[in-house]
């Protein structure tokens, strides 16, 4: 029995698949019922939609033309006089429409619709309008209604006929169902809400993107998600949402679901307008369709094979997209009246620490002075705080911590900024008041908050070199020290190398153009591997047929070795070789051993291919004249060569055709 | 051996084969892209050196300075106009150098101290690693987009090689030994192509610069009259984010991803 990876080889298919030929039998009936066995005569009914009524300059409004038929089936062929809408201040996008059909069943009423769309985009500000038209189906006309679409500059200004006065401007929900968007006009619709529009530099403010759904629809609404802007002149902190919670909210005197579907925390980085771009939230709708699905996916297309709930009750998600109209802050910058010396820009509410490390230490040692800035803010606007002129200690370099955190409406932490200072000399050294300044937006004023004076007794050290404060280095000639060292920071710099350099400047090797034609070589080289590897598998699979094939090449080669051997005086071995060339020419065409093979046997299988009596004749003449060369003496041998060759290369040449 | 034994060891001897073959190959290429020709400026660079021990700085400066206006780049050259200039009291213009040295030569170990002792001096501070990226971090510092491509060209080619052996050969000792060999060399190929892209991308598109100017203050938006943000260091090194606008940079400090503006005269491009 063949195994699974033999099978696979040979090209064999394994696994199960679809259809089956009872499998497409079936869908093939049930298709004719669905087209044929619908009563003949029914109802027809058209109509023409917009897909908005209200767009701004260069948005896209569709348009469709829907045929439906109740109890009638639907023949494309019917439809006459179908043309693309005729509109002012709309520019057609394609003069051909795109077309949709489908058929589902009803109680046992059998409705199909089919449907023609044209984008149509909008150019002019003001009203534009698609004239009437009609449509001719089955010879009978039918009008269609003409309709006015209001243009407008901006898309805050799109008012829906049926949406309520909403906040930051909302743009209408856009599906691949035109009908469906025309249901959910007003009532299913994103908005990016802003805690504050109007925010100080670097306040950290909250932008939120809120779903508002009619209250029938909440339980229709799955896995919402908004494909936030790219947050440019921001600094922005996206909080996390762990769960979805609908609250109620009412709206122009409507009752909402408002769903907050993402939060961002930002912190403005520039003073003046910032335009938040359009974004768009997204969400799946279960609806009642059964059109977009045809029956093999319905039956196929989920993994419960049909029996899970989705294949009787028509329901399907449709993905909705809710566009989020564009939306300006002003950010104002930091008022300039008040502003305190040591103000370095921070800006929130903010407690400010410090404190050195030590209260007493000796000459020999480094204080650490701590200064914390603690509190709600963004703690990038945080700087460090300028110390004042200290007597008596020089700085030895400093360090910065930084612990941010956030919760859903601020973000915060805390900076600890450690400056290492070493006393100059022993007694006791003071250090003046540290001051630190910062804006507070929610009182929109400065506040200034001090932390010292301190007073730090330094005992007398004993005298040890100072500490390098560059540990991390590692330079050798910096270890081993110059006599004539740089000192102009008062730390030790690696010396100037004197060798002159050896290597001139030369491309980079990536863009060296030999070096990426060589990288092309190895991959060659593996397709070429691989191609003889193919040809040798396919070659060693194909052993038996090549034989067949190659046995005059290797017949006539054989001639030539006798002939090499008739040119070394060796009559026997010629007559031996022109022997063996005819009856392995003749046993490799009949796919045996060439052992055993009689000269009657070769005439019997020649004359049963067809081959004629005459080169049966001259076959049998040559084969027992190879024979008898043999035993003749040397000189009667050599005399009968001449034409031997000949004859034998002649008589494969009548034998090929036969033996193809 | 089982199979589960001997993935451990597949996924390990890419790594073990990059760490050792890529260092040990190092000095090799290195030495084989240095072409061994006369410096062109040898006599400058000998007046330049002399010039400097005998500290008259002003003319060693001068004299570095006509070989890199003449287009000479040699790390060397670089990190001897560092010194200069810090020797004329210019820390900004001396880190600047020092970078472009370490731009032409990540293992520069003297320019790389020297930028340290400047920052620490100019209260600068580095951002930290996280131990467990040490390893990758050595290795992204120590070896320039250069290095990182040649690297890769060996490694693709002895993959190619190997591959050729595990596809052409019988089965037998041989073709196992090649298949292990070509999935040793694949994941090294692909370790090294993951250094490679980035360093590229940092050495061909990122721009970065150098603050030269002591008490540079970034702003919150292009304008000597808008808000401070933050002071940036002399010889602090900065990402330059786009083209100068009315004579301000567009900066991102990498240590705290702070973004402001700076003036272009503050700032030197490495």
């Amino acid at each position: 029995m063949a195994s699974r990876t033999d099978r696979t080889r040979r090209g064999e298919r394994t696994g199960f698949s679809f259809p089956t030929p009872t499998g497409i039998a079936v869908l093939c009936g049930m298709v004719a019922a669905a087209f044929f066995v619908a009563p003949a005569r029914g109802e027809i009914q058209i109509d023409a939609s917009v897909s908005q009524q209200a767009a701004t300059l260069g948005a896209q409004v569709r348009y469709t033309v829907a045929i439906q038929a109740r109890d009638e089936r639907l023949d494309r062929s019917r439809v006459a006089d179908i043309s693309a809408p005729k509109a002012q201040g709309l520019r057609l996008r394609s003069v051909a429409p795109s077309t949709n059909e489908s058929v589902r069943m009803v109680n046992f009423s059998v409705e199909g619709t089919l449907t023609y769309s044209w984008q149509l985009v909008a150019m002019q500000e003001g009203t534009a309008r698609i004239e009437p038209s009609s449509v001719t189906y089955n010879g009978k006309e039918y009008p269609l209604p003409p309709f006015e679409i209001q243009v407008v500059r901006d898309a805050s200004a799109v008012a829906q006929p049926d949406a309520p006065s909403l906040p930051g401007g909302t743009l209408p929900p856009q599906s691949e169902y035109p009908e469906l968007d025309r249901q959910l006009r007003g009532r299913l619709f994103a908005s990016l809400v802003l805690s504050n529009p109007e925010p100080f530099l670097q306040e950290t403010l909250t932008a939120e993107c809120v779903l508002y759904v009619d209250p029938g629809l909440i339980d229709t609404i799955r896995g919402p998600s908004w494909q936030a802007p790219p947050w440019v002149d921001f600094f922005a902190e996206q909080v996390p949402q762990n769960e979805l919670r609908a609250t109620d909210t009412t709206l122009a005197g409507r009752l909402f679901k408002a769903v907050v579907i993402g939060r961002f925390l930002l912190t403005p980085t520039r003073s003046g307008e910032i335009r938040i771009p359009l974004n768009e939230a997204q969400c799946g709708l279960r609806v009642r369709t059964s059109s977009r699905r045809s029956f093999e996916d319905r039956f196929f297309g989920d993994m419960s094979f049909g029996f899970g709930p989705s294949l009787f009750d028509d329901m399907n998600v449709a993905t909705v997209r809710l566009p989020i109209a564009p939306a300006t802050l002003e950010v104002r910058a930091l008022p300039s009246d008040g502003r305190p010396a040591s103000f370095q820009n921070a800006v929130g509410q903010f407690e400010f620490k410090a404190e050195p490390d030590r209260a007493q230490m000796t000459e020999d040692d480094l204080l650490a002075l701590r200064c914390e800035v603690s509190g709600q803010g963004y703690l990038g606007s945080v700087a460090e705080p300028r110390l004042p002129e200290m007597p008596g200690w020089a700085s030895a370099g400093s360090d910065v911590k930084t612990e941010a955190t956030h919760d859903l409406k601020a973000l915060g932490g805390s900076k600890t900024f450690e400056f290492l200072l070493r006393p100059q000399r022993s007694g006791t050294l003071s250090i003046p008041a540290i001051e630190y300044s910062f804006f507070d937006p929610k009182h929109g004023r400065y506040e200034t908050r001090s932390a010292g004076p301190f007073r730090i007794p330094v005992a007398k050290g004993q005298a040890k070199e100072p500490l390098i404060v560059s540990g991390g280095a590692t330079a050798t000639s910096a270890s081993n020290g110059h006599a004539d060292e740089p000192q102009f920071f008062g730390e030790r710099i690696a010396h100037i190398h004197a060798a002159p350099p050896n290597r001139a400047a030369t491309l980079p090797v990536y863009r060296n153009g030999v070096f990426l034609g060589l990288q092309a070589v190895p991959p060659l080289a593996v397709l070429l591997a691989l191609g003889f590897r193919l040809r040798r598998d396919w070659r060693e699979r194909h052993r038996d047929r090549l034989h067949v094939r190659s046995a005059g090449t290797r017949a006539r080669r054989e001639l030539r070795r006798a002939n090499a051997a008739l040119g070394r005086g060796e009559t026997v071995a010629f007559y031996g070789l022109v022997a063996e060339a005819l009856r392995d020419y003749l046993a490799a065409k009949l796919g045996r051993s060439a052992k055993g093979l009689t000269i009657e046997e070769a005439e019997d299988t020649c004359l049963r291919r067809g081959v004629d009596s005459e080169t049966v004749q001259r076959l049998r003449r040559m084969l027992e004249d190879c024979d008898q060369a043999r035993y003749l003496p040397r000189e009667a041998a050599e005399s009968k060569v001449s034409g031997v060759l000949n004859e034998a290369a002649a008589i494969l040449g009548k034998l090929d055709p036969y033996f193809k | 051996m089982s199979t589960h034994r001997s993935i451990p060891r597949l996924l390990c001897a890419p790594l073990v084969c990059l760490l050792v073959a890529f260092p040990a190959l190092s000095p090799c290429w290195s030495a084989a892209l240095a072409a061994e020709s006369e410096t062109p400026y040898a006599a400058e660079w000998q007046e330049a050196v002399e010039a400097y021990q005998s500290k008259d700085f002003a003319r060693a400066e001068q004299l570095f300075e006509k070989a890199a206006s003449e287009g000479h780049t040699s790390p060397d050259l670089f990190f001897n106009l560092g010194d200069t200039y810090y020797q004329l009291g210019q820390p900004g213009m001396a880190a600047w150098m020092w970078e472009k040295t370490l731009a032409l030569a990540p293992r520069h170990a003297d320019a790389r101290h020297n930028l340290a002792v400047v920052r620490k001096s100019s209260g600068g501070s580095e951002s930290t690693t996280f131990f467990m990226f040490w390893p990758v971090v050595w290795l992204w510092r120590r070896y320039t987009a250069d290095e990182w491509a040649l690297a890769l060209g060996v490694l693709h080619a002895l993959t190619a090689l190997f591959a050729i052996g595990w596809i052409v050969l019988r089965d037998g000792g041989g073709r196992r030994f090649a298949r292990a060999a070509c999935l040793a060399g694949l994941g090294a190929t692909l370790l090294c192509a993951a250094f490679f892209v980035p360093r590229l991308a940092r050495a061909e598109w990122h721009r970065y610069g150098v603050v030269v100017e002591a008490g540079a203050v970034v702003r919150s938006a292009p304008g000597a009259e808008e808000p401070e943000y933050f002071e940036a260091p002399v010889g602090e090194r900065l990402e330059v984010w786009e083209e100068p606008v009315r004579g301000w940079l567009r900066i991102k400090r990498p240590s705290d991803g702070r973004v402001g503006y700076l003036p272009e005269s503050s700032i030197r491009r490495i």
